[in-house]
């Protein structure tokens, strides 16, 4: 007892203090897989996706470059006289009637622009919303002005550059459907070294009338290179997850849960490795893992989150 | 004000033999403390009844008052201030005539060879507190969950934390919360702080996982010493409804003769009515006016300010609001001079003596223990009363009690932060509706998949099954355990609570048949706002056509029963209620529920689960996950807004809210698959919010946002 209670008041210092000896490469609710000498484990991943070493970044303030300022400004159809308020930690703008509002935050490195969501009906459709296959080019040119280079953007999976949506509006009328979409979006994320960062910097935009921007939210840190460590191998790797070390991904509502110790197997599909953030100001590398669980009832796809780096060494 | 009994019985639990009460006091605000002699890791559960024998066979049909409260070690105690979060609520036990108490203990932690570690890191003991007090808990476990901590002034459970933080460093969970109270809203002396902490075993989705092994944890008792000029501020109503006649009553004692001023404040931060008197207490009862304009329902905040004059503590003169002085302004009073103890009546004797007869470790298990003074002792015998039956301990009047110990204000003036903080109270007038939550967690099968073969479709030529999920003729659908749905439940129930919102449904498993969700005299169309947690599966390919529902494909829903699992058609609903309680927004929270071709499909066959008075129905486009936060975060957006701080209402719509709170709850996770939310809708209501919405005109929108990634 008295131990925990020792390692509780060092993990509470480093909350307060930000990072220490003991960095956090996650701090979300996943579930923490138990420790199972016994659980058999296969790797079947290409090992070619994970560097022989990694680093950790501390996260700074960024100021963004004038130019960038000055282009977003325009991209929201703002002027000087619309700006609200400037000082040493960013600048605001807003519309005269107060709906449409841009804050270029320096400390939290961050843009973002909103507008009220137009008012839309069978008879006021959304206007000249750009296609689906015009969402590429645009959001190349929304980088660039923001001074974003392409090669630092990554989507959500496997396939994606970029993550484009849109949202459906249907309105049944005389039993008819009028179909609407009232804008159409991209979200993508940051990359480190060709390593994708969850949960911090990345961003989104939506293009509504007209192919205006109607929202847009980028965070973009500058950071610096704190230390390096040579990568885990795949043994040591499928050691950790025998070890209880490793972070269950949610599963989906049809799935239910994973009851992981009646797991027959578990075989690694894929491993990435990738960078975690949260709200603290470093950014910590552990391994993404694609993974099929064998339930004994099934087999279920399931993502695991594991350590990268030897986390005992300082 | 009623007077109240405290009437003591110990019984055996189902492990421990020496349970017993070692003290039943009453606090100077009349809560009632309870104290017994405990076992470390056994967890207990406090009964109550207003009533001995009440049943037919003459047994006492006990309720339960409060669960799964860990114990503090070889004694341990807990305070009874009623439990709002029940339905119906179990009042607070100032007004309530009589209330027995019974404890039952639920057995040893069995996670007993590790439970989870807890501690207050701040403040730290002895120290002086003024004003508002945030409060740092700190968890930990090596166990895959910590579900939580709770925070307790005197053994007084108050609000969830303002914040979480967790975190692991791959071997241990770690959760860091932190709480705010107002310390002007207790008395001027040491305060006993403590917080528990539970972990489990389970392994699950986000929220957590079955409790398959549960720990507690206890941390070391913090006393702070609470020093205020305004103290013991309270409210005589948790919230208030003027509609029926309700007024709030603010009161609260001061230090020293002071001359004050209450100021009530709107979500705007707008000072709506204002009332000032001088003296050593305040009484103010507000009519949720302002100085007899009506004011709309919502949210408002207390502040008080007060200035020492100098003047003897004898003084008082009364409270006024932009008028003259207020009738029900009321000075404090002293109580009697002789204190509690703890009297017993032993088993088949009518005769009461003092507890403390008894030598220590005597077996009480079945006597009769209550709390009285002697000269209630002496009123009760001349009366005659038989300790059979039941015992009155009349506290009434007893009003204010100058400070026990230690505490006073040296200060000459204090501008108190925001009330009401301390549970029960919310900042609320005015009941804001009457909503009401179901789901089912298929766990029949513990943590097995229940099974589920298609429906039934005679009609259909081919295969007489529909096909689901890609799922055909002869196979089963399996489906997982959603033991999650229950503490997202809890959280939805809590929040929604605290904005004023009244909970009459609240059912799971067993409790939710099928036959009480099929058409129009659904329970769920007698509340405003209905929640429904299920598994949901969509028909699809040819054999999808439902020849049931005018040949329409659809969504489909397993209810279960016990072991039996039921198809609920989505068609056979007819959702919505007329009037003020009627139902005007239900979520159906399950895979699939608003698939938008099948739904166009049943627009387009004019099947419609819903009546003309349904103006929102919400679900999933696509599959889900359960995010441990998306309905509390539901609550919180469109009750008040996204913001953290007060002074920012700014409440979402309803459809707006629930397509943020799930890009939120789902924010940081790497999912397989992006989520798709859906709300479907009258096209004149697809903006409303809770406190303002639109009457329906019967032309529907279906409307749909990724909220993952």
């Amino acid at each position: 007892m008295k131990k925990k209670i020792f390692v509780l008041i060092v993990q509470a210092l480093c909350l307060a203090t930000g990072f220490s000896q003991n960095p956090r490469w996650q701090m979300i609710d996943k579930t923490l897989i138990p420790a199972r000498a016994d659980l058999d484990v296969r790797w079947e991943a290409p090992t070619k996706t994970i560097p022989s070493k990694v680093w950790i970044y501390r996260l700074l303030p960024n100021n963004f470059s004038p130019e960038a300022i000055s282009n977003v400004v325009m991209l929201c159809s703002f002027t000087t006289t619309n700006r609200i308020e400037q000082n040493t930690n960013g600048t605001a703008f807003q519309s005269p009637d107060g709906s449409r509002k841009l804050s270029i935050s320096f400390p939290s490195a961050q843009i973002h622009y909103e507008t009220p969501e137009p008012r839309l009906s069978p008879t006021n459709l959304a206007k000249e919303v750009p296609p689906m296959s015009q969402l590429p080019e645009l959001t190349t040119n929304l980088l660039k002005q923001v001074n974003i280079p392409l090669s630092a953007v990554t989507g959500f999976f496997e396939t994606d550059k970029f993550n484009f949506w849109q949202p459906l509006t249907m309105y049944y009328v005389s039993n008819t459907i009028i179909t609407n979409i009232a804008f159409r979006a991209v979200n993508f994320r940051r990359t480190v070294d060709e390593i994708p960062i969850i949960a911090c910097d990345g961003g989104s935009a939506y293009f509504g009338n007209y192919g205006k921007v109607s929202k847009l939210l980028i965070t973009w840190h500058n950071f610096n290179r704190y230390k390096s460590s040579p990568t885990l191998k795949p043994q040591a790797i499928i050691q950790l997850l025998r070890q209880g070390k490793a972070l269950q991904e949610p599963v989906p509502l049809d799935v239910g849960y994973i009851d992981w110790p009646t797991v027959k197997s578990v075989t690694i599909k894929e491993a990435k490795p990738c960078y975690f953030a949260g709200d603290t100001d470093w950014l910590y590398p552990f391994l993404w893992l694609d993974t099929n669980v064998d339930t004994g009832h099934g087999i279920v796809d399931v993502g695991i989150d594991c350590p990268i780096i030897d986390e005992t060494k300082p | 004000m009623a007077g109240a009994l405290v009437l003591a019985l110990a019984i055996n639990g189902l492990a421990q033999t020496n349970l017993q009460f070692t003290a039943a006091t009453s606090t100077d605000e009349q809560a009632i403390r309870l104290t017994w002699a405990s076992t470390n890791n056994e967890v207990y559960q406090i009964q109550f009844a207003n009533a001995l024998a009440t049943n037919a066979d003459g047994s006492t049909a006990w309720q339960i008052l409060y669960d799964r409260y860990p114990s503090q070690g070889t004694n341990t105690f807990w305070l009874d201030t009623g439990n709002y979060n029940l339905a119906p609520a179990v009042m607070h036990p100032k007004n309530s005539a009589l209330r027995f108490y019974r404890i039952l203990d639920e057995g040893q932690d069995s996670l007993v060879s590790d439970e989870p570690t807890v501690s207050v890191t701040s403040p730290t003991s002895d120290t002086v507190a003024t004003g508002e007090l945030t409060i740092t808990v700190v968890a930990a476990s090596d166990q895959p969950v910590i579900s939580g901590t709770k925070l307790y002034v005197d053994g007084q459970e108050m609000r969830p934390p303002d914040s979480t933080t967790n975190w692991t460093d791959g071997v241990t969970n770690y959760e860091a919360d932190t709480y705010s109270i107002n310390t002007c809203e207790w008395g001027n002396e040491t305060h006993t702080l403590f917080a528990t902490a539970e972990c489990q075993s389970g392994f699950g989705d986000t929220v957590g996982a079955p409790p398959v092994m549960t720990g507690h944890g206890v941390s070391p008792f913090v006393p702070v010493l609470f020093s205020n000029l305004v103290t013991r501020i309270s409210f005589s109503q948790p919230s208030f409804d003027p509609s029926s006649g309700q007024t709030q009553q603010v009161s609260a004692v001061f230090a020293a003769n002071c001359n004050w001023t209450l100021n009530i404040v709107d979500v705007y931060s707008n000072v709506v009515q204002t009332a000032s008197g001088s003296g050593t207490s305040m009484l103010y009862n507000w009519d949720g006016t302002s100085n007899g304009t009506n004011l709309p329902n919502g949210i408002y905040y207390y502040y008080i300010n007060a200035q020492t004059n100098g003047e003897s503590s004898d003084f008082a003169s009364g409270g006024s609001s932009s008028g003259p002085p207020s009738s029900s302004f009321a000075r404090s009073s002293a109580v009697g001079s002789d204190s509690s103890e703890l009297w017993a009546v032993a088993p088949d004797s009518e005769s009461v003596v003092p507890l403390a007869l008894y030598p220590p470790g005597f077996d009480t298990n079945g006597f009769t223990i209550f709390a009285a003074s002697p000269s209630q002792i002496q009123a009760l015998r001349a009366s005659s009363v038989s300790s059979r039956t039941s015992v009155a301990m009349d506290r009434g009047g007893s009003g204010f009690t100058p400070a026990a110990s230690g505490g006073g204000s040296s200060a000459s003036s204090q501008n108190v932060p925001v009330t009401p903080l301390r549970p029960p109270n919310n900042p609320i007038r005015g009941l804001v509706g009457i909503f009401g939550i179901a789901y089912d967690t298929y766990s029949a099968n513990g943590t097995n998949d229940m099974n589920a073969p298609l429906l039934n479709n005679s009609s259909q030529p081919s295969t007489g099954h529909i096909s689901m999920n890609n799922y055909t003729a002869g196979q089963q659908l399996p489906f997982g355990p959603l033991l999650p749905f229950k503490p997202v439940a809890d959280s939805f129930v809590a929040n929604m609570k605290y904005w004023g919102w009244n909970n009459t449904i609240n059912e799971a498993d067993n409790q939710l048949s099928i036959s009480s969700l099929r058409g129009s005299g659904t329970p769920f169309n007698n509340v405003n706002l209905g929640v429904l947690m299920l598994h949901g599966a969509y028909g699809n390919g040819q054999n999808a056509i439902d020849y049931v529902a005018n040949g329409c494909k659809q969504m489909y829903f397993p209810i279960t029963f016990g072991g039996n699992i039921q198809w609920l058609r989505l068609s056979e609903m007819n959702l919505g209620g007329m009037g003020t309680n009627g139902l005007k927004w239900m979520v159906i929270y399950a895979c699939n529920s608003l698939y938008h071709a099948n739904w166009s499909s049943m627009q387009n066959k004019g099947v419609k689960p819903y009546n003309g008075n349904l103006h929102l129905l919400l679900g999933c486009d696509t599959s889900s996950y359960s995010g441990t936060s998306l309905f509390w975060n539901w609550s919180q957006y469109m009750n008040f807004g996204t913001a953290t701080n007060r002074g920012s209402y700014n409440p979402l719509t309803i459809r707006a809210a629930w397509y943020q709170a799930a890009k939120d709850a789902f924010h940081g996770k790497s999912l397989s698959g992006s989520i798709t939310f859906a709300v479907a809708g009258d096209s004149a209501c697809m903006d409303d919010l809770l406190k303002t919405n639109n009457t329906p005109t019967g032309s529907w929108t279906y409307d749909s946002q990724q909220v993952y990634p």
